[in-house]
């Protein structure tokens, strides 16, 4: 099952033995049936709000030599990447974290200005996305300005060893509404949360900061992450970037503001988080790379729950080697959340988000070639689609074979689709109604247009979880003993499985569909994202992959069209935009 | 056993939910406006009770993917050494 006679540079994925994963798994799955661990903090329905964290340590341990090393080489590569792409020339607000990165560690580029370009798009655009819950106004500005005079200090200073900028320096940062932020309203866009200010940082939020980034504000999202962006009771908020006018068209959800504050580059990086699709979907719907983590890479502390589980928080970026430089400072162990504990080293995602040069003998001179050797698992139904999508699929896979990855034809093994189908992914719902249960005895109505989800997750009784839970094992030992037996990364048709058993996704656009070719009816391009799974711990191997594509392609370049600004006047409230039911939130519930 | 009416499934879910506290009562009974409502969370129950709950209690998982002794149960959250290097593990320091 391990892959023992892996080389020792290979990536983590074909080092650790994939059993111990499984070990894991179940005993993850015995914990939610257990009911220990969770809630992380006493979110007590009319109680008193979680108390302080005092004497939990977020652990920061300053960059081994190896790591300082990879960081050294990736802004090496940045520079060179970002001088051929004109990053220069371009406007702040269109930079990528790392083109930004480049800019401001060059002395081009102060962050001050860069956060005040992205609060100047949410001026001036938000109250037609409407993207964003809370914009954090004063303090990024703030912020930004304190990252500017340290660098001026660094540089005027320049002391031999000094500290080198965080990973993240200056770096405008969109949080979605359920992560903790210290004094700032974390709504999760539920009744029962309206008024929540968390006493401390989650510690993702704590490791982002340290790194540089800039809280520039909380995104939109579905009530308690459960479907796209909607008010508690249902109206429509948040848009998607590639079709403001059309309020039929998903922005992804459940971290619909998240996607859609990026695409519409009113902020640079963004974090989502993934029950049930909730990074990958809202990325790909919106010409992203989001990237959900092996379960347990990045903490849960401070992330209001949805399943013990199932919950993946992940960064939403504009490319690769933005999601890299993101999970390579969200990522690590944090004694508050035992999911993140005993799990192997957090390696090195920056090189891996660096395709190599093609040396010229059986590849194209200095051309973008993959890091390691890969097998890329392509289920046939796939490859085979008709149409102008299924042309889309065969160029990816044509241009990554070109790039030297091997395409192998991988069908679900017998028992995938039963598996990993809705009657087993309703295992989820009595690990999300339960922690609720005090909120749901107080007043069903606080549940607002989402109830429908909460009262089946109380109707499954215990013998029915348990089969749930054995089965999301089985699926999960297909995985590892057939899935990935043949390949080294699968792509994936939907969410669900990799969901299920906790192991990583990548999405990243591969073209557009054009007018005509669906979409309900509108008439504007609109991206469409592969989605790629690993086995455990199979990050680098994942980012490897988009970066290899991203640096054959362009579309994770292209940018949806400002649209036209409202109304002076106009608040940045819904209506007029529609409204889900109860049965269809039920239908897309995550 | 006859099929289960709608009536029963109703008196199930109600009395299952009065049983832990949960108490529907305080919504509307028929009120499409309104973000949620008693008609339409009943119907979705009774779905849920027909349709998921009946086939997830009937499905035989295949015992080949649950060997009873290759895959021993642990105690969380992981033990070290089944890694490849206990060295290797992150702890947190």
């Amino acid at each position: 099952m391990a892959s023992e006679a892996a080389p020792p540079d290979g990536p983590q994925d074909a080092r650790v033995d994939r059993r111990a994963f499984l070990h894991r798994m179940g005993a993850l799955t015995a914990a939610a049936a257990a009911g220990v661990h969770w809630p992380p903090e006493p979110l007590s329905a009319g109680g008193p709000l979680p108390s302080s964290p005092a004497g939990v340590p977020v652990p920061d341990p300053p960059l081994s030599p190896g790591r300082a090393a990879a960081a050294e080489a990736f802004w090496a590569d940045a520079r060179r990447a970002a001088s051929a792409g004109g990053a220069l020339a371009r406007p702040p607000g269109e930079l990528t974290a790392w083109e930004a990165g480049v800019r401001i560690r060059d002395g081009s580029l102060r962050a001050a200005d860069l956060v005040a370009a992205c609060l100047e798009r949410i001026r001036k655009l938000d109250a037609v996305y409407l993207a964003f819950n809370t914009v954090t106004e004063a303090e990024a500005l703030a912020t930004a300005a304190a990252l500017d005079d340290a660098l001026d200090r660094d540089r005027r200073e320049s002391l031999p060893g000094g500290k080198a900028p965080g990973l993240l320096h200056g770096i405008p940062l969109a949080l979605k509404d359920n992560v903790y932020t210290a004094g700032i309203r974390t709504t999760a866009n539920a009744h029962m949360f309206r008024d929540f200010l968390p006493p401390f940082d989650a510690t993702l939020l704590t490791r982002l900061r340290g790194a540089g980034s800039v809280l520039v504000g909380k995104t939109q999202m579905g009530p308690l992450a459960t479907t796209r962006a909607l008010t508690p009771d249902g109206e429509i908020t948040t848009l998607n970037a590639w079709a403001p006018g059309d309020p039929r068209i998903s922005p992804g959800g459940s971290s619909s503001g998240s996607a859609t504050g990026v695409a519409a580059r009113m902020v640079t990086t963004s974090v989502g988080t993934q029950t049930g699709g909730s990074i990958t979907v809202p990325a790909a719907s919106q010409g992203l790379t989001g990237l959900k983590p092996t379960m347990g890479r990045v903490s849960l502390r401070g992330v209001i729950p949805l399943t013990y589980t199932r919950d993946h928080p992940g960064p939403i970026a504009r490319d690769a080697r933005d999601a890299a430089l993101m999970l390579q400072v969200m990522a690590g162990p944090d004694p508050a959340d035992p999911r993140t504990l005993g799990l192997p080293p957090v390696p090195d995602y920056l090189t891996a988000a660096i395709p190599v040069p093609g040396s010229g003998q059986g590849d194209g001179a200095g051309e973008a070639m993959i890091r390691w050797p890969t097998r890329l698992g392509v289920p046939p139904e796939w490859a085979g689609a008709g149409g102008p999508q299924g042309e889309r699929r065969r160029r990816f896979l044509a241009s990554m074979e070109e790039g030297g990855v091997e395409v192998v034809e991988v069908p679900p093994p017998p028992g995938w689709a039963e598996l990993s189908s809705g009657i087993f992914n309703a295992g989820r719902l009595p690990e999300r109604s339960e922690p609720f249960l005090p909120w749901l005895r107080e007043d069903v109505r606080l549940f607002g247009v989402t109830l429908s989800s909460w009262i089946q997750g109380l109707l499954l009784s215990g013998d029915e979880y348990v089969k749930a839970q054995r089965g999301r094992l089985a699926l999960l030992r297909l995985a590892l003993d057939h899935v990935f037996q043949q390949c080294d990364a699968v792509v994936q048709a939907n969410h669900v499985p990799f969901d299920m058993i906790g192991l990583p996704l990548v999405t990243f656009p591969i073209g557009f569909r054009e007018a005509g070719e669906g979409g309900g009816g509108f008439d504007g391009p609109l991206p469409e994202g592969v989605l790629v799974g690993a086995p455990p711990f199979g990050e680098e191997r994942l980012l490897s992959l988009a970066a290899l594509w991203q640096a054959r392609s362009d579309h994770h370049l292209r940018r949806p069209p400002d649209p036209a600004a409202p109304d002076s006047g106009r608040t940045r409230a819904p209506g007029g935009r529609g409204r889900l039911g109860l049965e269809q939130v039920a239908d897309l519930s995550q | 056993m006859h099929e289960l009416t709608d009536e029963e499934l109703d008196r199930y879910v109600e009395t299952r939910l009065r049983i832990i506290g949960v108490d529907l009562s305080v919504l509307p009974e028929d009120d499409p406006d309104a973000p949620a409502d008693r008609v339409r969370i009943f119907g979705s129950a009774r779905g849920f009770l027909r349709g998921t709950v009946p086939a997830l209690s009937a499905y035989e998982l295949d015992p080949q993917l649950f060997p009873p002794m290759s895959y021993p149960a642990m105690l969380a959250p992981a033990i070290p050494s089944a890694f490849p290097a206990v060295g290797e593990v992150d702890h947190g320091e």
